[in-house]
């Protein structure tokens, strides 16, 4: 576990707590009252982010005692594998990118596209994986969501074509 | 409801081929995605849930049941035959069984396993009904103060969840509540926390946060590396099932790893992994050859597989009885619930007995079904272990985005689940605990409501709400199991710094053999 991103994961539970804090005193009390209100679990919540993160980052900086061991509690990586914690991270933003493309792009289009994209993020480089899996799970998933399971999944610039074919309906 | 009547309910609804369907799918599901490393009950879940949402609901349950029932037995495949234990709970099959697979007697250790997954399975199936209808009895008696007392045992899962680190597992369920509790105050119904934002004024998706939490986090969190399952067993596909005098040594460890597996599960926060570390301490003072535990004992093997998978019943007992979930599997299964308008509560199975006999159906078809293909399997399985990790992430990815959007069918829900990936990944990273922080999006939220309106019905005040008799016995058993675990606690870290110890001087002694990964 790197202790500087510890430091900095632990900082930002900390603001994300103080965050809660700061929006919990804004909630309004409302006209019923009681003991504990509409604003305690969050002053809560956010008091033991907050105490919790700096608790930590001080046991890392060593303040106002002698510095805490760092304590490797984290999920660890299999042993002797490189491992790349960009490539977790260009996966999030591509399954972001998925998320907010699923609408504009539809589902047909932004599925394999997504697939590709993260396969190849994966070390997958031969076609059958890159292009052929994408497809096939592309169009096996929307025939079980869409017709099977009655899921409404986006067709993006596909609607008009599809809803000539007769394949939508709406 | 008398004692036999869920296992009639149960056992009636077996005359359903639907069930029977959901059951075999749900099973084989299970063996593969238990024989993947690094493939759990809750990751299964999270792949799977969105398909529940059309099921009716006790196909969904026995469904999901299945599924525990499939991954209970499928982790042990790669734990004996690869060393790789698939959950920390598989940690000390892979000490015994890997030590005997390595003597060549890896088809032992199947057929021991094999016999005590299936037995402490199915023997935990009459323990979960002789403890949860009682259970459901209480539920008439219960008002919110009482449910308040029961989420308090909920609170005491978050601790116990919050892995080794408890500041950062305090951490994280004060993160997963505070999030939950975003929405409509259940008092005064004010917005809380919405930012003005239209689309969370009555809350966030608490089934796209819990799928982000537990499952995509996981899943990102794998992508940091590539690599391939490899099997490396050459041997075990001529393993041949072990005959009846090798299996009776360790018959009376699977009776105890059963009984100490059920009562165990049931303790919110526990599960499988202390109910295995548990039992097999047990075994191990009871054992006539205690010197064996660690180097390939069969009693090992025996009780700590029939734990794991009679914690999958203890579960249930505080899941399906009081409608508190005690791990991250059983937060999915009452997600899947709640999304089919069933409300998590005591009252739920009292008013809904078809999905306690939906559960009881699902594991005994599952068991049932593995005692009659459960071996053959096993060697099958050996295949799924070569199957292209980077594809089955990807896919795995896929498949659960397209079910958080096909809960409401709304991108803001994927986008949830994604942020809460995000989330989870750092938390999985650097120690924080992503089970404590999606058991409090689901508990908190109840633990509020039922306080406050609670002490609303008592005139506001802490000591009438405390001392009604059924809240102040709930309350004063939580405190002692608080006090207990918080005991039990201290002695499992240090078993499984041991045994992690004696894992790590197995695989260096063998990665210096240059016959495993």
């Amino acid at each position: 576990m790197d202790r500087r991103i510890d430091l900095i994961v632990a900082l930002a539970m900390a603001l994300i707590g103080l965050g809660i804090i700061w929006a919990a005193s804004g909630i309004k009390s409302g006209m019923m009252r009681d003991p504990i209100g509409p604003r305690m679990a969050f002053y809560i919540c956010g008091g033991m982010l907050a105490s919790g993160g700096f608790w930590i980052a001080a046991g890392h900086l060593g303040i106002g005692r002698k510095r805490r061991a760092a304590t490797d509690d984290g999920v660890a990586d299999e042993r002797g594998i490189p491992a790349s914690a960009a490539r977790a991270f260009a996966l999030m933003a591509g399954a972001a990118a998925f998320g907010l493309a699923l609408k504009p792009a539809g589902f047909l289009i932004a599925t394999p596209l997504f697939m590709a994209f993260a396969l190849v993020l994966l070390g997958k480089r031969d076609i059958a994986s890159v292009v052929f899996v994408p497809v096939v799970f592309t169009v096996s998933a929307f025939l079980v969501f869409s017709s099977a399971l009655g899921v409404r999944l986006p067709l993006g610039p596909l609607t008009e074509p599809f809803r000539t074919l007769g394949w939508v309906t709406l | 409801m008398e004692l036999l009547s869920p296992l009639l309910g149960g056992i009636g609804l077996l005359g359903d081929p639907l069930v029977w369907v959901a059951v075999l799918a749900g099973t084989v599901f299970g063996v593969i995605a238990g024989a993947m490393p690094g493939i759990g009950t809750t990751l299964a879940y999270g792949l799977v849930l969105p398909f529940t949402f059309v099921m009716p609901p006790v196909i969904g349950v026995a469904f999901l049941l299945a599924i525990s029932v499939g991954v209970g037995y499928g982790n042990s495949i790669p734990a004996i035959l690869m060393g790789i234990p698939g959950n920390p709970a598989a940690i000390l099959t892979v000490i015994d069984g890997h030590a005997l697979h390595k003597r060549g007697e890896g088809g032992v250790a199947l057929g021991i396993s094999f016999v005590a997954a299936l037995g402490g399975q199915l023997v935990s199936i009459p323990l979960f009904v002789v403890m949860v209808v009682p259970l459901m009895a209480l539920a008439y008696h219960f008002s919110f103060p009482e449910i308040f007392g029961l989420y308090c045992f909920g609170f005491l899962a978050l601790i116990s969840l919050a892995a080794d680190n408890l500041v950062k597992g305090l951490m994280s369920a004060a993160l997963g509540i505070a999030i939950g509790l975003v929405g409509l105050d259940p008092i005064n119904m004010v917005t809380r926390l919405d930012f003005g934002w239209r689309e969370i004024r009555s809350g966030i998706e608490d089934v796209a946060l819990v799928i982000g939490l537990l499952a995509l986090s996981e899943l990102f969190r794998s992508a940091r590396q590539v690599f391939s399952w490899q099997d490396h067993s050459g041997e075990a596909r001529g393993a041949r099932f072990p005959a009846f005098a090798r299996i009776r040594p360790a018959i009376p460890a699977m009776g105890t790893g059963t009984l100490v597996g059920t009562l165990v599960g049931a303790i919110p926060g526990a599960g499988a992994t202390p109910a295995a570390m548990i039992s097999y301490q047990v075994a191990r003072m009871l054992s006539k050859q205690p010197e064996t535990f660690g180097k390939g004992s069969v009693e090992g093997i025996g009780a700590n597989e029939a734990a794991q998978n009679a914690s999958n019943s203890g579960e249930l007992i505080p899941t399906l009885g009081l409608g508190i979930p005690v791990s991250g599997s059983m937060v999915l299964l009452l997600a899947a619930l709640t999304v089919q308008g069933f409300v998590p509560g005591p009252l739920m199975v009292t008013n809904a007995p078809e999905l306690l006999f939906a559960a009881i159906a699902g594991l005994m078809a599952a068991t049932l079904f593995l005692l009659a293909t459960g071996w053959f399997m096993a060697r099958l399985m050996l295949k799924a272990v070569s199957l292209d990790r980077q594809l089955v992430i990807v896919v795995a990815i896929t498949l659960t985005l397209i079910g958080v959007y096909a809960i409401n069918t709304k991108v803001l829900d994927v986008m949830v689940a994604i942020s809460a990936g995000v989330l989870g990944y750092f938390m999985l990273r650097y120690g924080y605990s992503a089970p404590a922080a999606a058991l409090g999006v689901f508990v908190g939220k109840e633990f509020e409501r039922s306080l406050r309106i609670g002490l609303n019905m008592n005139d506001n005040s802490f000591v009438e709400f405390a001392t009604r008799p059924i809240t102040a016995a709930i309350l004063l058993v939580a405190l002692g199991v608080l006090i207990w675990g918080a005991w039990r606690r201290v002695l499992m870290q240090r078993r499984l710094a041991e045994a992690r110890a004696r894992d790590e001087t197995q695989v260096n002694g063998t990665n210096s053999q240059g016959s495993t990964i």
